[in-house]
């Protein structure tokens, strides 16, 4: 009975064909961002969204099923950062609950709060996972921290910090911007959403 | 934009015949195995051994090729980055030409990229002879919920149509004057021209996809979202077994050494 209760409060029809379309933007934004040849990746700008309308659970989902199904079918190494795109969609959601996507600065904080948990969690699984690389061009800011005398933890951690509060503040104001820019009446199909901008307690709303 | 499917390729043999669930279980031994051994000249035979047991399929030269395509640049990262860097460099490679390479970095480095290489291998020969669809319906028939395997299926699907949306949406723009190449501030425009007219005129179309759920009351019957259903056999409880003799195997030397 409680579960039913979980899935209608989450799982609503509107919700559930959000989380497919976050994911194919995901996917398809991070295509774009690499054809345009921009120094972000923009690859959570779906999860966000999709945290922002339908809250941190939904947005945890998108973020997980982003990066496995990415692993599927184009690059299996994203799967394994799977757990990152799972914080940043609770982390979004989480946020916005809390109040911190009302005004431009408090996005930026936001913004800030949603790379350094990416970066937790990034951090271990590029360690011990990869060995400190990804073949990424932020690999040779790995490598100079390494040259400068810094030990490998120290500049794996740098270099994921480096790399990822930019994009993530970004991702953080497109996403706001993509909130303010909807209409109301498609805002009213989800309630999550409507609290995060009108500035009521979220939680009433879960 | 190049449309993206999923890596499937038709065919029948070898590893084909096998349940999703027993592959996919397979996978994860193999998995876990390989990511236990500490040794590169072990992995190396492993991956060996890998080759000669899924070579029937006459998929795996294309599987070898895609693989060391996608990790190629790893390896490239991985060796620059333990050879000459190192963070526990003791000991140089005796190389006239290369004194600062460290030993222990180059072994790292090679442990690490053998364990991707194991690793990716088995993941595209699992992907190469797995429709999505049947993994999912297997993994729907293994109790997962069907919410994920209607969102699954549903992001596949929605792929080609959002590229096939961005081509035409470039069109336009292009067509208005905009350029994707030039100075930063030129592409972010460019990127921005592109991503809200995409973003904001799908979800506009997300009111029409609910109401169609919940005319076909998704949310309150249990019709499963995939009706082809594969039954488990002997060799598919053989492959299971047999993969996780080789990982308690591999876990009891480990332990012993």
């Amino acid at each position: 009975m409680e579960n039913k209760t979980i899935r209608q409060k989450y799982f609503s029809s509107r919700n559930i064909v959000l989380v497919p379309l976050a994911i194919a933007i995901n996917m398809s934004i991070g295509q774009l961002v690499s054809l345009v040849k921009l120094p972000i990746f923009l690859d959570s700008i779906g999860t966000v969204t999709a945290a922002l309308l339908g809250g941190p659970i939904i947005g945890a989902l998108t973020g997980l099923l982003t990066n496995l199904i990415w692993g599927l079918i184009s690059s299996p190494v994203a799967a394994s950062f799977a757990p990152v795109a799972l914080v940043i969609g609770l982390a979004t959601g989480l946020c916005a609950k809390y109040g911190l996507f009302r005004s431009w600065w408090k996005v930026l904080i936001s913004g800030l709060i949603i790379a350094l948990a990416a970066s937790i969690t990034a951090v271990p699984i590029r360690l011990y996972l990869f060995g400190g690389v990804t073949g990424s061009g932020a690999d040779f800011l790995t490598a100079y921290l390494l040259a400068l005398g810094k030990d490998l933890t120290g500049s794996v951690i740098l270099t994921v910090i480096t790399s990822n509060v930019p994009d993530k503040i970004v991702t953080a104001f497109l996403g706001w911007f993509l909130l303010k820019g909807l209409s109301k009446r498609f805002l009213s199909g989800y309630p999550f959403a409507s609290t995060v901008l009108v500035g009521k307690t979220a939680s009433a709303e879960l | 934009m190049q449309q993206t499917r999923g890596f499937y390729r038709e065919g029948q043999a070898g590893f084909y015949s096998f349940h999703p669930l027993a592959k996919f279980l397979s996978f994860l031994l193999y998995v876990l195995s390989v990511f236990q051994i500490t040794s590169w000249i072990s992995l190396s035979l492993l991956f060996l051994a890998f080759c000669l047991a899924a070579s029937k399929g006459s998929i795996m030269f294309n599987i070898l090729r895609k693989v060391f395509l996608i990790f190629l640049p790893v390896l490239i990262a991985l060796l620059f980055l333990h050879s000459f860097f190192h963070p526990y460099h003791q000991a140089d490679m005796q190389w006239n030409n290369f004194p600062d390479m460290s030993a222990e970095g180059m072994q790292y480095a090679l442990i690490i990229w053998f364990r991707f290489i194991c690793a990716g291998s088995f993941a595209l020969l699992f992907l190469k002879t797995t429709k999505i669809s049947a993994l999912t319906s297997a993994l729907e028939q293994a109790k997962m919920p069907r919410i994920l395997s209607y969102i699954i299926l549903n992001a596949i699907n929605l792929l080609p149509d959002l590229q096939k949306r961005i081509g035409e949406i470039q069109e336009s723009q292009q067509a208005r004057g905009m350029e994707l190449k030039g100075s930063l501030r030129n592409r972010t425009r460019a990127l921005l021209s592109l991503m809200a007219p995409l973003i904001y005129g799908e979800l506009e179309q997300l009111d029409q996809r609910a109401l169609a759920l919940e005319i076909k009351g998704f949310r309150n019957n249990n019709t499963p979202t995939v009706y082809k259903r594969e039954k488990i056999q002997i060799r598919d409880y053989f492959l299971v077994g047999l993969s996780f003799g080789g990982f308690c195997f591999i876990t009891g030397i480990h332990i012993w050494l």
